[in-house]
C-alpha cells in the first residue's frame, strides 16, 4: 500500500515539472512582450529594455525556467500584470468562487443523475426508461453557452426570477469567511439574506455546468446498474427471498457505484479548473472568467500560475480518488 | 466438420452483429439532412452570407427570411447554414487528427512497450493535467483566431484521448494468439501491426470517433463564441451565437437557429454514437 | 406422502424477431417430500427454465403459462414474480450454478448471511448471525466465523459452494431447486457437495429438483429421474427404471453417449440438441 503510494507521489512530481515547462515553454513561444505590456505604450525603448532586464526576459530559456521554478517552490507565482498583486493572491482570493460553483454542480449532477439512471435501469425498455436516455442523450448535446444564454434570457429577462451576473446582490455583504463558500458559510451563521441571494445567483450558472455531467452519469449509472442487475449473486439474493427494493438499492446499487468513483473523481479534478466560459457568462467571479481575461491581455503570470496549481490539483486529487477505490474494492485491497 | 474458426475480435464482432440499430438510425435521419443542407449551402443558401442589406436588419421570421436577419441584415438561414458546414468541417477535423495520430501513438506505445511506452504515456499524463480550456485559449490566441487554428489546436489535445484508448486495445490485442502465431512464423513488427493490430482496432476506434464528434463540434463553437474562431464576416456556428448575445432579449430567433441547428448536430453525433457501437461492439458499454 | 413441488402444464415463450418461441413446453413434474427428483437434458432444453418458474424467476421477457403450480400444497400459478417474493428462500431456496459468482464479492459472507436469515425470519441482527453459524457448520465448515468474516475471493470454490448450500437451507425451504451445484467443481469436490446436499435435505424431509446434463450424478444421487429434451419431459421414472431400462430412444443415445458406455474409437450416438431442434430422433 504504502509503495503504491510513494510510486504515485514520484509520478505525480515528474508530470508537474512537466507540466511547468510545457506551459512555460508555449507561454515563452507566445508572441507579444510583456516587458512591452509593463513599461505601458509611452514607454520608450530604453525603458522597455530596463524592464525586460528587470524582469529577466533577456536571459536564455532554460535560465528563465529555472529561476521561475524555484520561486515557485518558495510560492512565489510572481505578480500579475492586469492587477500589479501577487498572482498567488489574485487566484486564491477567485477560487472558493470557483470551487463553489463546481461542486454546487456536481452535487446536483449526482442527485439527479443517478436516481434517473437507477430508475431507467430497474425499468430496462419501458417509458421511464426511454424518457431518462432521452434526457441524457440531449443534456450531453446541449451547448452549454447557448443553454447559459436562453436560461438567462427565460429567468433573467423575461421572467426576472434570478439575477443577471455575480455571485451576490450587490448590497449585501458576504457571509463570514469560515469555508469561503457563501452557500455553507450563510447556512452556519443562519444568515437568511445572504443565503437566499446566494442561491439565486447560483442555481443558473450550476445547472448549466451540471447538465452535461447528468446525462453522462444517467448513462454510466444505467449501464453499470444493468451489468450488476443480470449478475449471478443478485439471481442468488432474489433467489433467497431478499426484497426486491433491498436488492436494487442495497446490493445491486452499491457494486454499480464503483465505476462511478472514476468519474466523480475525474469531475472532483477539474473542480480547480473551473468553467470557463460559463463564468465568463454569468459574470461569476471566479478564475475561470479571470483567466480568460489574463489570456487576452497576455498576463503570463496569471496563465503560468493558474495551469501550475490546477494541474497539481488535478493530480493530486486523481491520486487520491485511486487510492481510494482501492479501498473500496476489497479485492485489490487485499492483493496490494 | 469443423473449419478453422477465425477469432479475431474483428470476426466475433462480424458474427454477434445487429443488423440496424435504433439509434443510429434515428441519429442518421437526424443529422444527414443537415449535414448535406450544409455543404451543399452554396446551391441552397437563398442570398449571400456577406451580402449586407441596413435597410433589413434585425427581421423576424417571415417567409422572405425564413429564419429572420440579423444586425446587418444578412439572411440568418444563409448563415446558419455556412455556419453549420464550417462548424462541421472543424469537428471532422478535430477527430480526424485525434483519431489519426493518437492511434498511431498509442498503438506504438501499447504494442512495443517499454521505454517508449513510458515516455508516451508519461507525455500524456502531462498534457491531461493541463487544464484544457486555458491552455486552448492560450494556444489559439497565440497562433492568430482562425478556424483552421481552432482544429488544429484542439485536434492536437484531443490526441492523448485516443492515444489512451488506442494504446488499451493495442496492449490486448498484443496478447492475442493469432498475433503470437504471426510473429512466430517470422511477420515483422510493422507487419504484425499493419495486418493484425490496426485491423481489429478499427471498430472500437470508430465507436470513439463517432462521440468524439459530438464533443468536437460543441468545444469548437464554445471557443468560437468567446472570439478564437472564425472571424467576423466568417459564419461559423458559435460565433454567430456570439454576436446574437447583444441582441437577444429582443430578437430571439438570431440567437435561436444556430443554438438549435448546433444542438440538433451534437445531439445526431450522439445517437450515432451510440447506434454505431450497438452495431459494432456492444461490449463496449453505456446505453443499451 | 404430500407432493411438495407441483408442476402441470407449464410452458415457457421468449420473443425473438420471427416471433414467440417456446422454450418450455407443456411440462408436468412432482416432487415429493424428502424425494430427491433428478430432471436431466443437454444444455438449452428447457431444464433451468423450468426450475425458475417455481421461484418466479424467470428473465424479463419470458412469457409464462401453467395449468398448475403449487408449492408445499399452496396454489401459486397466478403469482407475479414480487409475490412469489415471501416464498422465496422460506418456502422454495436456490443452490445455484456458479458458486464463483453468486456471492456478492464486496460483502462479507456473514453480511449476506444475515441479510438472506432476515429477509425470511424474524430476528435479530445477532440472532442472524449465530443461525448463518449453525448452518455453516453443518456444511462442515470448520472455522465458520472467520468464514463469516471473509470476503467471497479469499475462499475455494468448494467453500463457496458450502456456503451457498448453507444459505439456501437456512430458511428452512420446503423445496430446493439445486440447478447444476457440482458442475463448475473439481471431481473431488463434488462428491463432498452431493453427500452434503443429500443428507441435509433428508434431515428437513426437504423435497429437492436436482437439474443436471451428468447422468453419472443423477443415477446415484436421486430417487426419481425425468428426461428433458427441446423443452418437453421424454421419459420419467424411478432413476432403477429410467437408467437400466430406458424405454425412450434419446434416452437411450443419452446413456449410450456417456463415454464409459461407447467402444473407443466410435461416434457418440447425440449431435445437437436443444430447444430449437424440432427433428424427430437423435442427429
Amino acid at each position: 500500500m504504502m509503495h503504491f503510494v510513494a510510486k504515485r507521489l514520484l509520478s505525480l512530481v515528474l508530470v508537474v515539472i512537466g507540466v511547468i515547462f510545457i506551459t512555460y515553454a508555449i507561454a515563452y513561444v507566445i508572441p507579444g512582450d510583456p516587458a512591452r505590456m509593463v513599461a505601458g505604450p509611452n514607454a520608450d525603448a530604453a525603458k522597455v529594455a530596463e524592464i525586460r532586464s528587470e524582469l529577466g526576459l533577456d536571459e536564455p530559456f532554460l535560465v528563465q525556467f529555472g529561476r521561475y521554478t524555484a520561486r515557485l517552490l518558495q510560492g512565489d507565482f510572481g505578480r500579475s500584470i492586469q492587477t500589479g498583486r501577487p498572482v498567488s493572491q489574485d487566484l486564491f482570493e477567485r477560487f472558493p468562487a470557483t470551487i463553489e460553483l463546481m461542486l454546487a454542480a456536481l452535487v446536483l449532477s449526482l442527485v439527479i443523475g443517478v436516481p434517473l439512471g437507477v430508475m431507467a435501469a430497474v425499468h430496462r425498455n419501458r417509458w421511464p426508461d426511454i424518457l431518462a436516455r432521452t434526457v441524457a442523450v440531449a443534456g450531453i448535446s446541449i451547448p452549454s453557452f447557448w443553454l447559459a444564454l436562453a436560461l438567462l434570457l427565460l429567468f433573467y429577462g423575461k421572467l426576472d426570477l434570478v439575477p443577471g451576473s455575480g455571485r451576490l446582490a450587490i448590497d449585501l455583504d458576504p457571509p463570514a469567511g469560515i469555508t469561503g463558500l457563501y452557500l455553507v458559510d450563510s447556512l452556519l451563521t443562519a444568515n437568511w439574506p445572504a443565503f437566499k441571494s446566494t442561491v439565486q445567483h447560483l442555481v443558473l450558472p450550476a445547472i448549466v455546468i451540471a447538465i452535461m455531467s447528468i446525462g453522462t452519469y444517467v448513462r454510466l449509472v444505467r449501464s453499470s446498474m444493468l451489468e450488476v442487475l443480470s449478475e449471478p449473486y443478485i439471481l442468488m439474493a432474489r433467489a433467497s427471498g431478499v426484497p426486491e427494493r433491498t436488492v436494487v438499492f442495497n446490493l445491486a446499487l452499491r457494486n454499480a457505484l464503483i465505476p462511478l468513483v472514476t468519474f466523480v473523481g475525474l469531475s472532483l479534478a477539474n473542480v480547480l479548473a473551473g468553467a470557463v466560459i460559463t463564468e465568463t457568462i454569468f459574470g461569476w467571479p471566479g478564475t475561470g472568467s479571470f483567466v480568460v481575461q489574463a489570456v487576452y491581455s497576455l498576463d503570463f503570470p496569471v496563465i503560468m500560475g493558474f495551469t501550475v496549481i490546477v494541474s497539481i490539483g488535478y493530480v493530486v486529487v486523481n491520486m487520491l480518488v485511486d487510492i481510494f477505490y482501492m479501498f473500496i474494492n476489497p479485492q485489490i485491497r487485499a492483493s496490494a | 466438420m469443423t473449419a478453422i474458426t477465425d477469432q479475431s475480435p474483428r470476426a466475433e464482432r462480424r458474427r454477434h452483429r445487429r443488423v440496424l440499430s435504433g439509434d443510429l438510425l434515428a441519429g442518421s435521419l437526424l443529422l444527414l439532412p443537415v449535414v448535406i443542407a450544409a455543404y451543399l449551402a452554396p446551391l441552397l443558401a437563398p442570398y449571400d452570407p456577406y451580402a449586407v442589406d441596413t435597410g433589413s436588419r434585425l427581421l423576424p421570421p417571415s417567409a422572405k427570411h425564413l429564419f429572420g436577419t440579423d444586425e446587418l441584415g444578412r439572411d440568418l438561414l444563409t448563415r446558419v447554414l455556412y455556419g453549420t458546414r464550417a462548424s462541421l468541417s472543424v469537428a471532422f477535423g478535430i477527430v480526424a487528427i485525434g483519431t489519426v495520430f493518437g492511434t498511431v501513438v498509442g498503438t506504438l506505445s501499447g504494442y512495443l512497450g517499454g521505454r517508449i511506452d513510458g515516455v508516451a504515456m508519461r507525455l500524456n499524463d502531462i498534457v491531461m493535467a493541463i487544464p484544457f480550456m486555458v491552455i486552448a485559449l492560450a494556444l489559439t490566441s497565440a497562433m492568430g483566431p482562425s478556424l483552421v487554428n481552432l482544429t488544429i489546436v484542439i485536434g492536437i489535445l484531443s490526441i492523448p484521448f485516443y492515444a489512451r484508448m488506442a494504446r488499451g486495445m493495442a496492449l490486448a490485442l498484443r496478447r492475442e494468439p493469432y498475433v503470437t502465431a504471426a510473429w512466430l512464423m517470422g511477420a515483422s513488427t510493422p507487419a504484425i501491426i499493419r495486418r493484425h493490430v490496426i485491423p481489429n482496432m478499427l471498430s472500437p476506434m470508430l465507436v470513439l470517433a463517432s462521440m468524439g464528434l459530438s464533443g468536437a463540434i460543441l468545444t469548437s463553437s464554445a471557443l468560437s463564441f468567446i472570439g478564437l474562431g472564425a472571424q467576423p464576416p466568417a459564419a461559423e456556428l458559435g460565433a454567430i451565437i456570439n454576436s446574437s448575445r447583444s441582441y437577444i432579449l429582443d430578437e430571439w430567433w438570431y440567437t435561436l437557429f444556430p443554438g438549435l441547428v448546433l444542438a440538433v448536430c451534437a445531439f445526431g453525433f450522439n445517437l450515432i454514437g451510440d447506434g454505431v457501437r450497438d452495431v459494432l461492439d456492444p461490449n463496449i458499454g453505456g446505453s443499451a | 406422502m404430500t407432493a411438495a413441488l407441483e408442476i402441470e402444464g407449464l410452458s415457457v415463450s421468449f420473443p425473438t424477431r420471427d416471433g414467440w418461441v417456446p422454450v418450455v413446453r407443456e411440462v408436468s413434474l412432482c416432487v415429493d417430500e424428502g424425494e430427491i427428483a433428478g430432471l436431466v437434458g443437454e444444455s438449452g432444453s428447457g431444464k433451468s427454465l423450468t426450475a425458475m418458474s417455481a421461484l418466479g424467476l424467470l428473465p424479463a421477457g419470458a412469457r409464462m403459462q401453467c395449468e398448475r403450480l403449487r408449492l408445499d400444497g399452496e396454489s401459486v400459478d397466478g403469482r407475479t414474480g414480487r409475490e412469489m417474493e415471501a416464498l422465496r428462500g422460506s418456502r422454495i431456496a436456490l443452490v445455484p450454478q456458479e458458486p464463483m459468482n453468486s456471492l456478492n464479492p464486496t460483502m462479507r459472507i456473514g453480511r449476506q448471511l444475515e441479510l438472506v436469515v432476515r429477509s425470511n425470519r424474524r430476528v435479530s441482527s445477532a440472532q442472524a448471525r449465530d443461525i448463518a453459524v449453525e448452518y455453516l457448520e453443518r456444511m462442515l465448515i470448520t472455522d465458520a466465523a472467520r468464514v463469516m468474516t471473509a470476503h467471497p475471493f479469499e475462499l475455494s470454490g468448494g467453500m463457496r459452494q458450502r456456503v451457498l448450500l448453507a444459505m439456501a437451507f437456512s430458511c428452512n425451504p420446503r423445496v430446493l431447486i439445486a440447478d447444476e451445484p457440482t458442475t463448475a467443481l473439481d471431481v473431488t469436490v463434488q462428491q463432498e457437495v452431493l453427500t452434503l446436499l443429500r443428507e441435509s435435505a433428508a434431515a428437513t424431509d426437504t423435497a429437492v429438483l436436482f437439474i443436471s446434463h451428468d447422468l453419472a450424478v443423477v443415477s446415484q444421487l436421486c430417487d426419481t429421474v425425468a428426461v428433458m429434451r427441446a423443452g418437453e419431459i421424454v421419459e420419467r421414472g424411478e432413476t432403477s427404471d429410467v437408467i437400466g431400462r430406458p424405454m425412450h430412444p434419446y434416452t437411450r443415445a443419452l446413456l449410450a453417449s456417456l463415454p464409459a458406455n461407447s467402444p473407443p474409437g466410435s461416434r457418440l450416438p447425440i449431435g445437437e440438441g436443444g430447444a430449437a431442434a424440432d427433428s424427430g430422433g437423435p442427429a
